[in-house]
């Protein structure tokens, strides 16, 4: 049979029993809400711990790090309270070293796949861009002038004094500094990403998008930044209690990472007991997968005088197989779709920067999630259909 | 056209052996309409299904133009009877819960047939057989005699050049059974091939040709050429 037959065959079959369908589907959708729900908090825990593994391999003692999540919203970024909070905390005896870079070899949120890198002019000293000049770089907004700085190979493109129109924003950059050659916001250390090579990239202050800025780019380099290593020998008992008053004179969030990590080293008892908030949506992934196996096996069974009418009527086996495989990928699909389209709406749910980032790695563990119900919710019903004697239930019809 | 030599049929139980057919042999013309005709038990549905390629021989063969059916491959089977043969039930094997349409749909979606073609020809069989107000009813909405036509039309719509016919009009008044038989004498008319399993000798009196069974033997044949 032709795929196009095939499909609406399928359809036919679905439509004859919408209801027992939309139930099915009803489960998988909510299975697969609460699981993508799950893995948004999963993931970032899981890749926080991907991210601390290199630096928490190293003999070290505590790490502290600024919790930056809050600073995120508009309003809440208190980048002068932050420098102040770091000098004073660097002022502190058995601290080792602020500032120091975190996330070596490792991918972190990407800023817009765009040429034009965006950043806070005041975040500029804590990176490495150098122009050619050697002359420091401010790409603070002046008089409605826009500087912006150039990577190396774009100089003769965009030389010094020419002027680079953004279609989007609708704004014009004059070219201030050309970077040095091969020129990086973290130095060559760092992963991919953000941190690679400016050579083509052109990279603009962020006052003129102050509507629409993302702060990616900061948060990368602010991460990579604003940790502190205390000294392996450090009296922690004595020395946090004075980093966490620092920071509450900012009123601002510091927490240890090292404990952070642990808890994502945590043992399955220990998942259980702390964290029911993946484990429980496993448990109804779970169910909504047996229940895929068990509603389509019901269904064989309970359908196979159809099987038989259609087998009778010119449907191969092979056929009425590929019916109940493409009614397994509709189910999954819609599933898989409303629940990836839902949390895509509730954005706001993540500190703004990081929900496409979380959403893009939830998609693709979901995705994979299906693939598998896919497998697992078909290879059953498959084996039990492969059984099933078409024949005799088309000559039980005679009888 | 159709060659059935030597025939045999045991099913075999755990104490038990059945002989249900018994060195049948018989050929039949194309465009032949023959009833078959015996007691409850006698071999007449396992003949049938043997001929549909349902069921297997223990001996014997069963040559169509010369193709003989017991040797080929489950996939080669279902080849052949998707292309040559269509089945008509006793109890009309419809699916409940697909409409009058949707049962015709079937065996069209099953040929690739596209979409407008389907609609076509659904709309003119259903007219053919005074059914075209019934198109979007469910089966249990009709009447015996109205399932039977749908059965009919459907296999129809198969357009195989035999069709095989177990108890079509077991479950049908007297009415009914007259306007189902003069359907398939229509049908015997266009070409096809009728082969029809009956106990009511009315029934059987339509076919041009009767075959009966006993006891899985062929015992007696007449009309046309036995």
């Amino acid at each position: 049979m032709h795929l196009w037959a095939l499909l609406q065959s399928t359809f036919l079959q679905i439509y004859s029993r919408k209801k027992a369908f939309f139930v099915t589907l009803l489960l998988l959708v909510v299975s697969f809400l609460v699981v993508d729900y799950a893995l948004m908090i999963l993931v970032p825990v899981c890749g926080s711990k991907a991210i601390f593994s290199q630096t928490l391999s190293r003999d070290s003692g505590d790490i502290y790090c600024l919790n930056m999540w809050k600073y995120f919203f508009p309003g809440y970024y208190a980048q002068e309270d932050i420098y102040s909070l770091l000098q004073d905390i660097q002022g502190l005896e058995q601290v080792e070293g602020a500032g120091v870079y975190f996330y070596t070899n490792t991918e972190r949120i990407t800023a817009e796949d765009s040429d034009l890198l965006v950043i806070s002019p005041e975040l500029l000293s804590m990176t490495k861009l150098r122009d050619t000049t050697g002359s420091g770089i401010d790409l603070s907004s002046q008089e409605g002038s826009h500087p912006a700085a150039v990577g190396y190979a774009l100089r003769d493109r965009y030389p010094v004094g020419s002027v680079i129109h953004d279609i989007q924003q609708e704004t014009d950059y004059v070219v201030k500094y050309i970077l040095e050659k091969d020129c990086r916001f973290l130095g060559e250390d760092i992963g991919s990403g953000l941190c690679a090579s400016l050579d083509e990239r052109i990279v603009v202050g962020a006052s003129a998008y102050l509507e629409e800025y993302m702060f990616a780019l900061d948060y990368a380099i602010s991460q990579n930044s604003l940790c502190f290593f205390v000294s392996p020998k450090a009296d922690i008992a004595g020395i946090e209690p004075q980093i966490y008053q620092c920071a509450a004179a900012y009123g601002l969030d510091i927490y240890n990472i090292k404990s952070f990590s642990e808890k994502a080293d945590m043992s399955f008892g220990d998942i259980w007991q702390e964290k029911e908030q993946f484990v429980m949506p496993l448990l109804l992934l779970i169910m909504a997968v047996v229940a895929t196996i068990v509603s389509s096996m019901i269904e064989i069974y309970t359908r196979k005088r159809t099987i038989g009418i259609l087998y009778a009527t010119g449907y191969f086996k092979k056929d009425i197989k590929r019916m109940y495989i493409m009614e397994n990928v509709i189910k999954l699909g819609i599933a898989f779709s409303v629940a990836i389209a839902y949390w895509n709406t509730q954005r706001d749910f993540f500190a703004q920067d990081s929900a496409y980032f979380v959403l893009r790695q939830v998609f693709v563990v979901s995705l994979a999630l299906t693939l598998v119900m896919l497998v697992v919710g078909s290879i059953f019903p498959l084996r039990q259909l492969d059984k099933l004697p078409v024949a005799q239930i088309v000559m039980e019809e005679s009888e | 056209m159709i060659q059935v030599n030597h025939l045999t049929k045991v099913y075999k139980g755990k104490m038990f052996e059945t002989k249900a057919l018994d060195d049948v042999s018989f050929s039949l013309q194309e465009g032949s309409f023959v009833a078959v005709m015996g007691d409850s038990g006698s071999g007449k549905t396992t003949l049938l299904n043997i001929l549909g390629g349902m069921d297997s021989a223990t001996q014997g063969e069963v040559l169509f133009f010369g193709t003989d059916t017991q040797k080929l491959s489950p996939g080669q089977l279902d080849k052949f009877r998707k292309e040559n043969i269509s089945f008509v039930f006793q109890h009309f094997a419809l699916i409940d819960e697909y409409t009058v349409y949707e049962n015709l749909e079937a065996p069209l979606l099953a040929r690739n047939v596209k979409k407008k073609v389907r609609k076509k020809e659904i709309s003119e069989v259903l007219k053919s057989l005074g059914l075209e107000d019934f198109t979007y009813q469910l089966p249990d909405q009709l009447s015996g005699g109205q399932r039977q036509r749908v059965a009919l039309a459907r296999s129809i719509l198969c357009k195989a050049p035999i069709i095989l016919a177990d108890e079509p009009t077991g479950a049908l008044d007297e009415g009914n059974t007259s306007r189902v038989m003069e359907l398939f004498q229509a049908l015997h008319k266009e070409g096809k091939t009728i082969i029809l399993i009956t106990h009511d000798e009315k029934v059987a009196a339509y076919a041009e040709r009767m075959l009966l069974l006993r006891d899985g033997r062929l015992i007696k044949q007449s009309g046309g050429q036995e």
